[in-house]
């Protein structure tokens, strides 16, 4: 498939994409559909607390062969994936259907990121790079943008580069912090762009590292941001990979 | 491995029933595994419990409602709450009444342990 050289697209407070297919004209998800995605989402969070604490006592037990070994790691990585998707399903429930409560509290958007960056490096064995500068101070909901970030980096490291780190570069002017996640995987088709943000959504080719999820992170990403009244700004070119960029005003 | 303090499930849920005690006898505790609040309280040796780890959401009577209810009949015992439906603000109101801890599904091994250890340490004094 030939690539597109240079793709770009800004969502933010004036220019959310209405009209998708499957959610309502304020971006918010029909109530069925989001109540029956959290029984699912809660059910399966049954069954996974089964299968980890089986695969728990197996481990403890010692397998006796080294292929009952590489089964069980096999089993323990695929449960681990199913618990981020479950996660992330129960994270679009909760961002999904109404307004998005933010409890602002004064924060450094650096600091946080360091958190953040840490746990993803070793939930995706990934090479991250923070670059220097300062801290960024603002007035945002820690939570939500702890989620945020860590969307963005899965999102980068299942579509990135396995031989390329991810780079994430933080910008502060007196009214906004803005948060780069650049990877340098396959660029984005530009006919993709526009839905990129809608439920569901999911690249035509999985990632070097095979698995996809559900569609759902950008999503949360973006009702997130779009609660904090930011922004969110795609660039996905050869040259320079693909850039999400979320721009927060630092104060409400 | 630790002693043989008897940890006691109750949950809705078979499948968790059925594994968790496993794994915690395969770390030297006792347990046993009741489906509802009802059929703990009916339980003649319910007060024998070193641990109680309850599940939130059951139908009739909740996790909630059972802790509340032994801790009315003077019956408290060390209480770790799971739940599938993670809800920070849940957790912190249970850590303020009392909770020892409260996992959200699917916990590790390392976080349920960790809990449970933690919790049978605070069983009050005087008991077998």
């Amino acid at each position: 498939m030939r690539l597109p050289e240079h793709s770009s697209a800004s969502i933010g407070r004036a220019s959310v994409r209405e009209g998708a297919t499957s959610a309502s004209e304020d971006g918010e998800l029909p109530v069925k559909f989001v109540e029956s995605l959290g029984v699912m989402g809660h059910e399966l969070r049954n069954a996974l607390s089964c299968i980890t604490s089986a695969t728990a006592v197996m481990r403890a037990r010692q397998p006796a062969s080294e292929e009952e070994r590489r089964w069980l790691a096999m089993i323990e990585r695929a449960t681990r994936r199913m618990g981020e998707i479950v996660s992330t399903s129960l994270e679009c429930v909760r961002v999904g259907r109404e307004a998005v409560v933010v409890n602002a509290e004064l924060m450094d958007l650096r600091g946080l990121c360091e958190e953040v960056i840490e746990e993803a490096r070793a939930s995706h064995a990934t090479t991250i790079q923070l670059g220097a500068g300062e801290s960024a101070w603002g007035c945002w909901d820690r939570v939500a943008i702890a989620q945020v970030l860590s969307n963005l980096l899965r999102n980068a490291a299942v579509h990135g580069g396995t031989d390329a780190p991810i780079a994430v570069e933080i910008t502060v002017s007196p009214q906004v912090a803005a948060v780069t996640v650049t990877n340098r995987g396959a660029t984005i088709p530009r006919e993709l762009l526009p839905s990129l943000f809608e439920p569901f959504h999911r690249g035509s080719t999985p990632g070097p590292r095979g698995a996809q999820g559900l569609g759902l992170g950008l999503f949360v990403v973006q009702r997130l941001v779009k609660a904090h009244h930011g922004s969110i700004a795609v660039h996905s070119s050869i040259e320079r990979g693909t850039s999400f960029t979320v721009e927060l005003p630092r104060r409400r | 491995m630790v002693g043989r303090e008897l940890v006691v499930l109750v949950d809705d849920d078979e499948s968790v029933r059925e594994s968790v005690p496993d794994l915690l006898r395969q770390w030297g505790y006792e347990a046993i595994a009741f489906p509802s609040a009802a059929a703990f309280l009916a339980w003649e040796e319910s007060s024998e419990a070193a641990c109680l780890i309850l599940d939130i959401a059951m139908p009739g009577m909740t996790g909630v409602e059972l802790y509340r209810e032994l801790v009315r009949r003077s019956q408290a015992t060390p209480t770790i709450f799971i739940t599938a439906h993670a809800d920070v603000t849940d957790r912190a109101l249970l850590l303020k009444e009392g909770a020892m801890d409260c996992l959200f599904k699917p916990f590790s091994e390392h976080d349920i342990l960790a809990a449970v250890a933690s919790a049978v340490q605070r069983r009050p004094r005087g008991h077998p």
